[in-house]
């Protein structure tokens, strides 16, 4: 009997807390609960009742064919782990609970297992091999999250990180070949790997693990989906816009099906997007973003050299803002040419790529190089692409990156218009940097350790609320800070992590 | 060619003045105050080791050279990286404001004048430092500055006016290399990165230890009385080698959490802010426990809080630590030399809620008009707050000590009749 097979039953019955509406919904309670209720029993209560009845409401809607589709377009095991195993890990306070609460996600950990020896029980026996990892999402991004949750007591804030970083970074750029759904999948990859060419200057479709059942999963961050083999998410949230930009709107007014179909995939895209934004503001940008996983080796590098960082005056600062906001706009008012370009892929007698945008990010550049090595470099556009403009800013923008990241910690950062799409949220977001002023000693450090460079958290001493549009919430003032609870985390109202000088010799 | 901060041409030759009578007469304070301690009950095993590092002499067998300095705003994980062993030169000697008064005006600090006396002996301490570091954090400092410099080599540490990184950070920083850079002449040895970083490591061990030691006495004040405890931290700067004073204060923290939680807890907890208080002048200390009340947390330069706050550097770069140390010795300072006194007020507020004080008491030095004139806010903002506060305003003589007592009494009986 296949353990995959037998829980069946329990993951159907637990598909709508796939459903990203109702993330929201239980962290926004949970959110206005933690200030009407001090008692934990009724908010308990509440947010079950809220699940049971959103769980049914689901469960009718899904019974129809039409409701089905919009309700699978607008699902994702994220949201399920997050629930599940996430807000438990966030929200228990340590205690018995906790420990009790640890044997789920260990049970979990044990069933990701069961499901990679299920998934290779499929494999026809005479075809048995090395398959690298064949595993369902769900079992994937549950097991990889229970794993965190379980080292995360023994590891200090800052390997916590770098641990979650390094998971993400494998996850994202690799996970694409080495982590396939199943076997079946896994062939589909090895039939389309000579046509998928990394290059888009010509759409040659890549397949996503996470791509099946038309439902879209892109990230705040670069998690690019230009990495060979389809890549493991669909992208990041500047290809989601190319393509809504790219929609051909008249078909829309007159009714086509496929342009409308389209459509409305990229718009569950888009609420799964904001709502992911709206959970965790900025925090892809710090924790899971692979080019600044990347990125971060040079400033290692710069760092054992012992050479000081470029501090950013405001000026730079804000030059950096308004190129990378100019940049995207070019890119997606580029993209705009799609559905009017001709049997030469011309627009107005110019050569445009499908995705404009991409073509001059420096993630499509280094992301296929990361994961397959020198030889899949999608090379350089030619001189008649935009009459050269790709050429040139696809050069200048890898020289900016690599410059920016050797020299001035994360000032690339304030470029990436992906990652200000996320920090919009990081005000009024579930996700709040607080600052306990009474308990600051003016010292420095949450300034001097900033891969941002913000001075906020240093100089704020009148309001609580420290976040800030440009903060990645990397956390690093917060394990730096000398003083016990000056500087915390929170999530929903609750205290996630709160600034403690190590008491260790 | 830099000019000079003194100038030599009117530099002129130091005058001792040893004056036998005076100085048994500080030794007579010292051994009272050492029997004065000796009667307390509950007393660390080693803290016969804490007490010979401050009643001294300086133990200097290994040959290894001291550099004096005065108040808290000195980075010396320098001196520690070049070799040296950095000493504290306040002096808390009643007998030694008379001496130090024949030569200096009248009209300074008690702590000034009887710091300076040290210098005017042929076998004080400041005679066997290679150099001296003073801050410009008072008008005393600034003067004696220049005085002592006959004595010794002298640099003068130039702090900025207000604790503004944005401002005043590159100044501080200067100054912090500049000071670096004359004790590595002076020394005649290199500052290398290695060992400035293990030097910050060796402080921040400190700050690791002094954080337990005072969370575990907050849990049970009675198994450590606070003048044992400045005892303890005032060795760390008094030239011990900080090694073994790491060794020696674990021992002396696994006893008191050996003690354990007191569960019978009848004194009143306060919090003690204002000048510092050196060894052997523990008048306000003595008077406070001899009250029935117990000092659970300090705000002095020369208590708990001297040593609270680690250097945390991130980056290794010689900028990145430079600034790191200006912004732990400068910036981080609650010393009322500033213009704004917000640091100390809120680690003042700080600590009442974390350790549940019933009171505040302020030592306000007489002639020290940065401590006095604060105790302006400080007062209001506390009264606003509903935190009794007392202040101690006396100098060095033990001559109003029972004045003191009568005041002090009464103000705990107005904060046991406050709960």
């Amino acid at each position: 009997m296949r353990v995959t097979q037998a829980i069946q039953p329990v993951l159907e019955l637990a598909a709508p807390l796939n459903n990203c509406l109702l993330a929201v919904l239980v962290t926004v309670l949970l959110l206005w609960l933690r200030r009407r209720f001090p008692d934990v029993r009724w908010r308990l209560l509440a947010v079950g009742l809220v699940v049971s009845g959103f769980a049914s409401a689901y469960h009718l809607m899904a019974s129809e064919p039409a409701g089905a589709r919009w309700l699978a377009a607008l699902n994702s095991p994220l949201f399920a782990v997050y629930l599940v195993i996430i807000m438990p890990a966030l929200y228990l306070p340590r205690g018995p609970w906790r420990q009790a609460f640890m044997v789920f996600p260990a049970a979990i950990l044990l069933l990701a297992a069961f499901a990679v020896r299920d998934a290779y029980d499929t494999v026809p026996p005479d075809r048995r091999g090395f398959y690298w990892l064949l595993i369902r999402p769900a079992f994937l991004i549950g097991g990889v999250v229970s794993l965190l949750v379980l080292i995360q007591p023994l590891l200090s804030l800052e390997w916590f990180r770098r641990a979650v970083r390094l998971t993400c970074f494998l996850l994202l750029v690799y996970g694409g070949f080495a982590l396939r759904q199943d076997y079946s999948d896994y062939q589909a990859m090895l039939a389309r790997r000579p046509q998928a060419q990394a290059g888009i200057m010509n759409l040659s479709e890549t397949w996503p693990v996470l791509q099946s059942d038309r439902r879209m999963l892109y990230l705040p961050g670069a998690p690019c989906r230009f990495t060979a083999d389809g890549g493991y998410v669909q992208g990041c949230n500047l290809e989601m816009f190319q393509r809504f930009m790219q929609l051909d709107f008249a078909k829309v007014r007159r009714g086509d099906p496929g342009t409308i179909g389209t459509l409305s995939v990229l718009l569950g895209a888009l609420i799964l997007f904001l709502c992911l934004c709206f959970l965790s503001g900025r925090w892809a940008c710090g924790w899971l973003c692979p080019l600044s996983t990347l990125g971060g080796v040079l400033d290692w590098f710069r760092r054992r050299l012992g050479l000081s960082h470029l501090k950013p005056a405001q000026p730079l600062k804000l030059t950096y803002l308004f190129s990378g906001l100019g940049l995207a706009g070019m890119g997606l008012a580029m993209a705009k040419a799609y559905p009017h370009l001709d049997a030469e892929g011309k627009f107005a007698g110019c050569k445009i790529p499908i995705y404009p945008f991409c073509k001059i990010c420096p993630s499509q550049q280094i992301c296929p190089v990361a994961a397959h090595g020198p030889d899949n470099y999608p090379g350089l556009p030619t001189w008649e692409w935009g009459f050269g403009f790709f050429r040139v800013a696809t050069i200048a923008l890898l020289a900016i990156f690599v410059l920016s990241f050797a020299m001035g910690r994360r000032l690339w950062c304030r470029l990436c218009p992906m990652g200000m799409i996320s920090g919009l949220f990081n005000r009024g977001g579930m996700v709040r940097l607080v600052k306990d002023a009474s308990k600051c000693n003016r010292c420095g450090v949450c300034a001097e350790v900033c891969p941002m460079d913000i001075d906020l958290v240093r100089f704020e001493m009148n309001n609580n609320d420290v976040s800030s549009f440009d903060c990645v919430l990397c956390l690093k003032c917060v394990a730096k800070c000398p003083r016990d609870g000056c500087l915390q985390l929170e999530h929903a109202g609750k205290k996630v992590v709160e600034s403690r000088f190590p008491l260790e010799v | 060619m830099t000019a000079e901060q003194f100038d030599t041409r009117y530099a002129v030759a130091p005058r001792f003045a040893g004056d036998p009578a005076a100085r048994q007469r500080a030794e007579l304070v010292v051994r009272q105050q050492l029997q004065h301690l000796a009667k307390l009950t509950h007393r660390p095993g080693n803290i016969g080791w804490f007490e010979k590092q401050v009643v001294g002499p300086l133990d200097q067998r290994q040959g290894t050279p001291l550099i004096g300095y005065f108040c808290n705003t000195i980075p010396v994980e320098v001196a520690y990286a070049l070799g040296a062993r950095p000493v504290q030169l306040g002096c808390g000697n009643p007998a030694l404001v008379q001496p130090g008064e024949e030569v200096l005006s009248g009209e300074i600090c008690p702590l000034a004048k009887s710091s300076f006396a040290t210098f005017l002996t042929a076998d004080g301490t400041p005679r066997k430092c290679a150099a001296v570091v003073i801050p410009t954090s008072c008008d005393a400092k600034k003067k004696l500055g220049e005085i002592v410099a006959d004595f010794r080599p002298t640099f003068m540490l130039n702090l900025p006016p207000e604790q503004n990184t944005a401002r005043y950070l590159r100044l501080a920083v200067a100054e912090v290399e500049r000071m670096a850079t004359f004790l590595a002449d002076v020394l005649g040895r290199r500052l290398r990165r290695r060992d400035l970083l293990a030097a910050i490591e060796l402080t921040r061990h400190r700050s690791v230890l002094v954080r337990r030691l005072q969370t575990a006495r907050a849990a049970n004040p009675a198994a450590l009385s606070v003048r044992d405890f400045f005892i303890i931290i005032q060795a760390s700067f008094a030239g011990a080698d900080l090694t073994e004073w790491l060794h020696e204060t674990t021992r002396v923290i696994s006893e008191v959490e050996a003690a354990g939680p007191s569960h019978t807890h009848q004194r009143t907890p306060l919090i003690l802010t204002g000048a510092p208080i050196f060894w052997p002048n523990f008048k306000p200390l003595n008077l406070i426990e001899e009250c029935g009340a117990d000092v659970v947390a300090d705000t002095l330069c020369t208590g708990a809080q001297s040593c609270f706050d680690p250097v945390v550097c991130d980056e290794h770069s010689w900028s990145a630590l430079w600034r790191a140390l200006a912004q732990r010795y400068i910036f981080a300072s609650p010393c009322p030399c500033f213009i704004s006194q917000a640091t100390r007020l809120s680690r003042i507020l700080d600590l009442v809620a974390e350790f549940k004080a019933e009171g505040v008491v302020n030592y306000g030095l007489r002639l020290c008009p940065l401590f006095d004139m604060e105790v302006y806010r400080l007062s209001r903002i506390l009264k606003e707050r509903r935190i009794p506060f007392a202040n101690m305003r006396t100098d060095y003589s033990l001559e109003d000590t029972e004045q003191l007592r009568v005041r002090l009494e009464a103000f705990l009986e107005t904060v046991g009749a406050g709960t």
